[in-house]
């Protein structure tokens, strides 16, 4: 059969791991992994190929396949308006549309964003019921019971650190990922938010932030403003992993295309055993690829319990390895007592990182209390916690974001009787 | 009567519940499309043309709709869908979905809803945000997905075709947003030790409103529908080149057809979700398997005076002729096609057309 030429052509920086379905004339469809160029066999006659995009575009073409084969192309282009991380993962920024050149349909213009304030004269801004004005910005850094926080912007003097790249409708913070890894990370957002009733309540909002994300990949947050949340502090956070492999499966994910992100699933564990068998690498990359198998397969156990091991100031890391021991249960009295064990320590720990954590740690320590005859107080403490951070957190989001009342921050080193929300 | 379909199956079946809540009487907001939409899928669930899987055909329809007026479906009367019903009625359906490990357990849920955080709940018709435990008349999905465990079916497909906003009262409110009502957690009582596969199709993204013109059907349900006439089949999956609707295809096919204009959410934003966890089966198989075409001219005034065909070796060929206010959206089976179009001016034009779902457009 003659050869289909794959290529997607134009920013040699991308590289990323996209998905094709070459649907030919005469042969059911079939899935292809393409980096830059990947090249198969396939009847003569027409084909049509589907470039599947991490933003959740798909975009088409046909081609003509002859004796000496055929080629089908899709053109990147490098563009000021977006990131290189924009372009990789952002279904939310959608930035592929001013990138890729192919058949897709046309799109009405989206409405502009906002533009944030940028500067302390913005206060003024018009803002409508349910926002407030942030009014301040840091980033926290956790480690045993003490937070420390490194303001990036302050309303009342309009002064904003250097680490921010400031546009008039984003912010984008690249994060070192050379920090201690038992140090926990959160973007803090302040505000004074108005409810429909007219009622003000000063709020803040925790961003938990994927760090250090070690290797040659890192971490960028894209703020946004953001009026769509009530009583929320009026920010939208994009939290992009730079990494060519995990980056788009997070993208497939996000946007809905799970087929897709089942198709990377080889390189997800590929990655995710990478990291795990070189140690202490990159522990959440390797937390990354364990939801990413749990959301389209199944690791496995040794695998997560080693992860747990391992990583137990991660949540997410007990977090993982609970759900799979839970999904399937295998009905031993032992594998209940380690998920409960991981699942406390979870909630221990602080907020899970992502938040798919989140929602496995609310199911798991319900599975976990309702099968239990007798209470367990620090089961119905985690329990407890965990809810009060459910019922706070935005559920759009890949990273746990968490409105809390007030500026107290307890709550993020985890559970005990007072670290409520 | 609930039970509107019973047709005993030797293997595994589907086993639906179908809940469409149209009318709460202590509630301002009209919700009749919640119940049309209902019976639109019950229709379709039952219909020769509509639901078909060889390995797992419709066992039984358990269906409860509360609007201002009486339902009846087959000529009997359709029971409402208030919390003493669920209870009871969702036992019935859990048990029979339970009764093979490869039976599909599907819940259809149209009506109001909320979120508050990750924890979602469905509003029965006894809802009153006025009394003292209004989400006693609530189903809270986030528990009701933890206890379907319980239920020996491996397979379970859920669609939630209701809104996703938080109301303000809602945040404050003390405690969890109501009880999974029929589906119990419990680890130790699993009837089965295999992975469940399930799979949830939201009408919105959080923070969405679910849509509906007044007088018709939801737009998710219309969308959905219309996805699983063919769009959301694919054969990429499959060992025998068989279009086959799997969970993971319904979601972005919508978004597709979304894209290509071929079904709309026009009132406001709507983005159909997929949640779940799942490896990856057999829903259904369309029969017949369509793929719409939207034909059109780049100019939408030529559009409205021209004459599109379509023909292909496999279907006898389709055309469409003027006059027309929109771009002619045509239902074709997959194949390589030819795409032609003759101008109010006499030109002509063709084009060769791989189809394929979820859908595709033809500009001239």
């Amino acid at each position: 059969m003659p050869p289909l030429i794959l290529s997607i052509e134009g920013d040699e920086s991308a590289n990323l791991a996209l998905v094709a379905v070459v649907r030919p004339s005469s042969e059911k469809a079939r899935t292809v992994i393409v980096r830059r160029e990947e090249t198969i066999d396939v009847p003569l006659g027409r084909a049509l190929v589907e470039l599947r995009l991490p933003s959740g575009r798909v975009l088409t073409t046909e081609v003509n396949v002859a004796e000496a084969g055929a080629k089908a192309s899709f053109v990147t282009e490098k563009s000021e308006k977006a990131t290189e991380l924009e372009r990789l993962v952002s279904p939310k920024a959608r930035p592929f549309d001013d990138l890729f050149r192919g058949e897709m349909a046309p799109v009405p213009p989206a409405p502009p964003p906002p533009a944030f304030p940028v500067r302390a004269g913005d206060d003024d801004a018009p803002c409508g019921v349910g926002m407030g004005i942030v009014r301040s910005l840091g980033l926290a850094r956790c480690s045993d019971k003490n937070i420390d926080v490194t303001p990036l912007f302050d309303r009342s003097t309009g002064v904003a650190a250097d680490a921010l790249e400031r546009s008039k409708t984003s912010w984008t913070l690249r994060l070192d990922p050379h920090e201690n890894e038992a140090t926990r990370f959160a973007l803090l957002a302040t505000a004074e938010c108005t409810a429909a009733d007219g009622t003000t309540a000063e709020k803040t909002l925790a961003i938990l932030l994927p760090i250090p994300w070690r290797g040659s990949s890192g971490v960028d947050v894209v703020l946004r403003a953001d009026a769509s949340s009530a009583l929320s502090p009026p920010i939208d956070a994009d939290v992009l992993v730079r990494d060519r492999d995990v980056g788009p499966v997070l993208g497939y994910l996000a946007s809905g295309d799970v087929a897709s992100a089942m198709s990377l699933e080889p390189f997800v564990a590929n990655r995710a055993n990478q990291m795990l068998f070189s140690k202490m690498a990159n522990p959440m990359g390797a937390v990354v690829g364990a939801y990413c198998l749990l959301r389209v397969g199944s690791p496995e156990v040794a695998w997560t319990r080693n992860l747990a091991d391992m990583f137990s100031f991660i949540p997410d890391a007990s977090i993982v390895h609970a759900s799979r021991l839970l999904r399937p249960f295998d009905g031993k009295r032992e594998t209940f007592d380690e998920a409960k064990a991981a699942l406390v320590a979870a909630a221990a720990a602080g907020p899970p990182i992502f938040t798919d954590g989140l929602r496995w740690l609310v199911d798991g320590l319900a599975d976990v209390r309702a099968s239990m005859k007798e209470a367990d107080p620090k089961v119905d403490a985690a329990l407890a916690y965990a809810r009060s951070l459910s019922a706070r957190a935005r559920p759009r989001e890949l990273v746990t974001n968490v409105v809390g009342d007030g500026t107290s921050l307890d709550w993020l080193f985890g559970f005990d009787t007072t670290n409520r929300i | 009567m609930t039970l509107v379909a019973n047709r005993p199956t030797n293997g595994p079946g589907l086993h639906a519940f179908v809940v469409g809540v149209g009318h709460y009487p202590s509630m301002p907001e009209p919700a009749g499309p919640a119940a049309r939409s209902a019976l639109a899928f019950t229709r379709w669930l039952s219909e020769k043309s509509g639901y078909n899987n060889p390995t797992c055909p419709l066992a039984t329809i358990e269906l409860l709709v509360s609007s201002k007026a009486a339902m009846q479906w087959g000529g009997a009367a359709v029971e409402p869908a208030n919390r003493d019903n669920i209870e009871t009625r969702g036992a019935e359906w859990l048990k029979r979905a339970g009764s093979h490990e490869d039976n599909i357990a599907l819940l259809y849920f149209a009506g109001h809803g909320v979120e508050r955080g990750l924890e979602t709940a469905l509003l029965l018709e006894g809802f009153n945000p006025q009394s003292a435990s209004p989400f006693s008349h609530a189903i809270n999905f986030t528990e009701f997905l933890g206890g379907m465990e319980s239920c020996a079916a491996r397979k379970q497909v859920f669609v939630v075709d209701a809104c996703r906003e938080t109301p303000s009262w809602v945040i404050g409110f003390p405690g969890a947003l109501g009880d999974g009502k029929i589906a119990a957690r419990n680890l130790f009582d699993r009837p089965s030790m295999r992975a469940r596969d399930y799979a949830v199709w939201m009408a919105a993204a959080a923070d969405q409103k679910a849509w509906a013109p007044p007088d018709g059907q939801n737009f998710f349900t219309t969308a959905l529908l219309r996805a699983l006439s063919g769009p959301a089949a694919d054969d990429r999956s499959s060992d025998d080149g068989t279009f086959e609707v799997r969970p993971e295809f319904v979601a972005s096919s919508i978004a597709r057809l979304t894209e290509l204009g071929v079904v709309e959410f026009p009132v406001g934003p709507q983005q159909p979700q997929l949640t779940g966890h799942f490896s990856t089966f057999v829903f259904h198989v369309p029969a017949p398997m369509v793929v719409p075409v939207r034909i059109g001219c780049e100019d939408a005034a030529q559009t409205s005076s021209a004459a599109f065909e379509v023909k292909s070796a496999t279907f006898d060929p389709q055309r469409s002729d003027p006059p027309r206010d929109r771009d002619w959206i045509v239902d074709v089976a997959p194949t390589d096609a030819t795409v032609s179009v003759k101008l109010a001016s006499g030109a002509s034009s063709s084009k060769s057309l791989r189809v394929a779902p979820p859908a595709r457009r033809v500009r001239f």
